[in-house]
């Protein structure tokens, strides 16, 4: 019964950050249209920010600095959006595609600093000694988090903004015409986004109490987040949370079954898990092609 | 006085002088010069592939033009980009309607005015009192653009699942959300069926006269153009062929010639409604 309560806080704590991630997708993606795929990019920042910060010095890598965890949430978010304001300053103005051909680049360039650059991050043996509070601290910590960041893009979905981010991803054309700077709300919808993907990343740090460059590969840092939004519902924050909940529990579970197979098959196992994840978004796509909780019809201020 | 009797004595409100743009080796806009004055619905009409739409886009600010002027109320605003000439009165619309699909036709109006309180994503958040009051100015505006179009039916549709001439007239709908002082309409009757085109025909007419709009539009329905617009600006391969009252024009030798090319709009032309 104990164990069972434990695993239950260990599994909400867990996609409880990865919720933030598809949350931060969801105004990118969702409300706005940006093809971000270099989410991994803004989680490993937010992570390894967090990571400096807060852990006491280390003569393996760049600090630590010993501050407190909510110096790091802070300065992981800003971190992450300064990143994507470079990045969104250089190619929001072009062609969608430039967004993901940079963003794809952008990832796979952090995971090479991480690997190499051993001064700053250890390289790929990683930082330890990250602190970690107790599991019932961290589940609060967490659930404090994803609720005041669904408030947050809440809030910012049901406003003029909003709406004018929407009409952006519709119809760019139109939405020069009717004067709006099309660029600066790209900008502000990536920069957001990408915040929120570094909080993420933080509260991971401390989760797991240790980082290393594996744990921001392309599979768990992007594609599965992608897999969550598209299945909970583009576009519907919700929707974003259901399939951050739904996408990580199959995961899990068939993590629990992948123990129980001889360890000769362990690869096949762990290949398999990713392929039933793919095999969700197939379904749930063949059945609701929106996603689960499909986008509401109105945006901006009042009733939906 | 109605639109048309201003627009012979006034200022001119939009000037183009001497614009050239090319792609590649097609010479789409070869000079173009004209005129239109404060108050008028002045039509823009030729054959396809004039450089009529092109021209919008010059004045709209989406083509930068490799020579020549583009004089708004007596500034030169060439080269500006659409959210400046946006600011300073000047509203489009498309040849292919451009509505946001995935909206409701109402957000489709309520997104139009601008700059708003709410579009500060800080003050979205966190100020939602100060947007709430804007956004009930809007909301009022926008409920009274709809029954001026007989949209109300549709209000809480996707625009996307709406009929072409409903796309046309809801694109006039995100005009009146502004209060703008220049409307280019590209081809505002394409696609309209004769019910539609007599409310389009109205909205227009009571826009210029009761608003203050001033209208240029390009449009190949001839009966419209007869009906509502004057003067008549003639465009062919680039150039601007002719101008005047619609008699003059269908008079004219070069505008006769310049329409062979395309007979069922030159026969309406020539012959006259
Ligand atoms: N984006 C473009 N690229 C290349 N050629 C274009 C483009 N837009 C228009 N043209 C060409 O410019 C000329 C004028 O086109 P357009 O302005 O659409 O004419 P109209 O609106 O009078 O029918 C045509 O020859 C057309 O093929
Ligand atoms: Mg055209």
């Amino acid at each position: 019964m104990e164990s069972l309560l434990g695993f239950g806080i260990f599994f909400v704590s867990f996609a409880g950050i990865y919720a933030i991630l598809a949350l931060g997708l969801n105004v990118q993606w969702g409300y706005t249209g940006l093809f971000n795929i270099g989410i991994a990019a803004f989680f490993a920042v937010g992570a390894y920010t967090a990571a400096i910060l807060t852990t006491p010095e280390s003569p393996n890598h760049l600090g630590g600095f010993g501050l407190p965890m909510i110096a790091g949430f802070v300065v992981a978010m800003l971190v992450a959006a300064v990143l994507a304001l470079a990045i969104g300053l250089i190619t929001l103005r072009l062609r969608e595609d430039y967004l993901a051909i940079a963003s794809i680049g952008l990832a796979e360039i952090v995971r090479l600093v991480l690997k190499n650059e051993e001064w700053l991050t250890n390289g790929t043996r990683g930082i330890t000694a990250i602190p970690r509070p107790t599991s019932v601290t961290f589940f609060v910590i967490v659930a404090v988090a994803v609720l005041v960041t669904y408030w947050l893009v809440e809030r910012a979905r049901r406003s003029p903004w909003g709406r004018t981010v929407r009409a952006v991803r519709e119809q760019e054309q139109a939405a020069l015409a009717a004067g709006k700077n099309v660029v600066r709300f790209r900008l502000e919808a990536f920069v957001f986004g990408s915040a929120l993907m570094g909080l993420a990343g933080a509260l991971y740090a401390h989760f797991q109490g240790f980082v290393g460059p594996e744990a921001f590969e392309p599979m768990f840092g992007t594609f599965i987040v992608w897999v969550m939004l598209i299945a909970g519902g583009s576009g519907n924050n919700r929707g974003a949370l259901v399939g951050a909940f739904l996408v990580w529990g199959l995961y899990a579970v068939t993590g629990f079954v992948a123990t129980l197979v001889p360890p000769e098959f362990a690869t096949q196992a762990s290949a398999a898990r990713v392929v039933l994840v793919g095999v969700l978004l197939i379904v749930v796509l063949l059945y609701r092609p929106e996603g689960l909780l499909p986008e509401s019809r109105r945006v901006g201020p009042g009733p939906d | 006085m109605n639109g048309a009797e201003r627009s012979q004595s006034a200022t001119p409100i939009l000037v183009v002088d001497g614009i050239e743009l090319r792609f590649g080796g097609i010479r789409a806009l070869d000079g173009v010069n004209l005129e239109v004055g404060r108050g008028s619905i002045t039509a823009l009409i030729g054959p396809n592939g004039a450089g009529k739409t092109t021209l919008f886009g010059v004045i709209a600010g989406f083509l930068r033009p490799s020579r020549g002027r583009v004089v708004l109320g007596g500034e030169d605003v060439t080269g500006l980009a659409p959210p400046r000439l946006f600011a300073r009165g000047l509203m489009r619309t498309f040849q292919i309607p451009a509505v946001y699909e995935r909206m409701t036709v109402l957000d489709n109006l309520l997104m139009v005015p601008g700059p708003q309180a709410g579009e500060n994503l800080l003050t979205a958040v966190f100020a939602s009192r100060a947007v709430n009051r804007e956004e009930k100015a809007f909301r009022e505006r926008a409920e009274r653009v709809i029954a001026f179009l007989d949209l109300a039916p549709v209000r809480d549709n996707y625009a996307g699942q709406l009929s072409g001439g409903q796309k046309k007239l809801l694109e006039l709908g995100r005009v009146m959300m502004t209060d703008s002082k220049v409307v280019l309409l590209d081809e505002p009757g394409a696609g309209v069926n004769p019910t539609l085109m007599k409310k389009l025909t109205d909205s227009i007419r009571r826009l210029n006269a009761e608003w203050g709009y001033t209208f240029l539009i390009i449009e190949h329905d001839m009966d419209l153009v007869a009906a509502l617009c004057d003067p008549v600006i003639v465009m062919a391969e680039g150039k601007v062929l002719a101008q005047g009252p619609m008699a003059s024009v269908r008079a004219n030798d070069a505008v006769r010639e310049a329409y062979l090319g395309s007979r069922s709009v030159a026969e309406r032309v020539v012959a006259g409604p």
